[in-house]
């Protein structure tokens, strides 16, 4: 397994190989600039399985390294995981939304980081059997006509809209939240009415276009927040607010719905795809409450309609 | 469990000799330091210098604890949390508070460096 480590402290960096190569990790590739990294990563024949990147560096840091990383094609489901000893939740969030899969702070335990590494080369190789299997699927698709389809409770990753995250991603983030950032948030579920019907309606590209607008509609909503945003599965997201006083109620879903309303998903046959959503309630932990974990937001009461009442929508001419 | 006592004693060996740099290098860090503070006693709105400052003192503050300099490492975060909450308020009294524990570090540098 090839690791790329991005550091500019020449000691923080040889303490991070020294861990990775006493964990067995002996594949390792070290620069100490995002810049060096880049240059690095573009003349590589053989892609990186893992990327561990400290945030604060001069000139490109970790997580605008992050985001071009995830630009490239290659490296779009690679495990990449921010090693810093910014412990602010600013920062936690910006590298989650800048695409990290998970976070850890300096000063790391050896031992620890051996373990992380192991968890995210499982991740790397589940996302080179996927992007193998997407593949075959896109030859498959060519000769028949059909393509890959995902099961309606799978939660695929939306790419490509800010703030919107993969689930594991979203695990590790609310597992990286301490005590009072966990206080300080807010958490809420959003449905897709009618989810089932519209996955047995709809191909899966175009499935994949109503969630993606869907998830769009919602940072969209949230803008005004700091906010991360989870696809779970079922027509599901999950959205994660940083502060108590921050705006969660009837009128963001009234936002995200009208953008919705406004700008519906638009399928490949051309026709519009109304989409309606409801927010369940929301859940702010509170001092003896345990802390946020992303299968507790999806208990029954969080994820109990709001006031809009449900009613089938059917696609209509754009 | 031989895996991981395999880790730790490769790991081990690593570190004392990061150690050792880590302490070369702890040198001209608190001196770097002094000189800064100086300058921006002088500048309290020297942008270029509190930058170095919180550079170094982030450096310290990445690795000292998992070296083995504890007090050294959480002296080094809360010197770094300050400078950071500080952020753009540069009035010779924010400068003197901010700065407090940048002295109070350079003073522990100097301790570890001694011993």
């Amino acid at each position: 397994m090839q690791i790329l480590i991005v550091d500019d402290d020449d000691i923080a960096l040889d303490l991070l190989d020294s861990a990775l190569r006493g964990a067995g990790y002996t594949d390792l590739t070290t620069a100490m600039s995002g810049a060096e990294a880049l240059a690095i990563v573009e003349a590589t024949e053989t892609p990186f399985d893992v990327f561990l990147l400290d945030i604060q560096m001069p000139g490109i840091d970790g997580i605008e390294l992050c985001s071009r990383l995830r630009a490239m094609p290659e490296y779009e489901s690679v495990p990449i995981i921010m090693i810093t000893a910014m412990q602010e939740r600013h920062y936690i969030e910006q590298a989650f939304a800048a695409g990290a899969m998970d976070y850890i702070n300096k000063p790391f335990d050896p031992i620890e980081l051996g373990v992380r590494i192991g968890i995210a080369s499982r991740l790397s190789r589940q996302a080179h059997r996927v992007e193998e299997y997407a593949t075959e699927a896109a030859i498959l698709k060519a000769r028949t006509g059909v393509g890959a389809s995902f099961a309606a409770d799978e939660p695929i990753t939306i790419r490509d809209v800010p703030r919107v995250i993969g689930m594991t991603a979203m695990e590790n983030y609310l597992l990286r939240l301490n005590y009072w950032m966990t206080i300080n948030s807010k958490s809420v579920v959003f449905s897709v009415v009618g989810f089932r019907l519209i996955h047995a309606q709809t191909s899966p590209s175009d499935l994949y276009d109503v969630l993606s607008d869907t998830a769009c509609a919602i940072a969209n909503g949230l803008k005004h927040t700091k906010h991360l945003v989870t696809y779970v599965g079922d027509g599901k997201f999950v959205a994660v607010v940083n502060g108590r006083n921050a705006t969660l109620d009837a009128d963001t879903l009234l936002a995200i719905q009208s953008e919705l309303d406004q700008c519906p998903p638009i399928l490949s046959s051309g026709l519009e795809y109304p989409v309606q959503l409801n927010m369940g309630a929301v859940y702010t932990p509170s001092i003896l409450s345990v802390p946020n974990r992303l299968n507790l937001l999806l208990g029954p009461q969080q994820l109990a309609p709001g006031t809009n009442q449900p009613r089938e929508r059917k696609p209509t001419a754009a | 469990m031989n895996d991981i006592s395999n880790a730790q004693t490769t790991i081990g060996a690593s570190v004392q000799n990061l150690r050792e740099r880590f302490i070369d290098r702890a040198y001209h860090q608190a001196q770097e330091l002094d000189h800064l503070l100086g300058q921006l006693e002088a500048d309290p709105s020297d942008q270029a210098a509190r930058a170095s400052v919180t550079s170094i003192v982030h450096k310290i503050s990445g690795v000292a604890k998992t070296l083995g300099f504890e007090r050294l490492g959480i002296l080094a975060h809360e010197a770094e949390c300050d400078l950071i909450a500080q952020g753009n308020q540069t009035t010779a009294d924010t400068t003197v508070i901010a700065f407090e524990k940048v002295e109070v570090l350079i003073e522990e540098l100097d301790s570890v460096i001694a011993s």
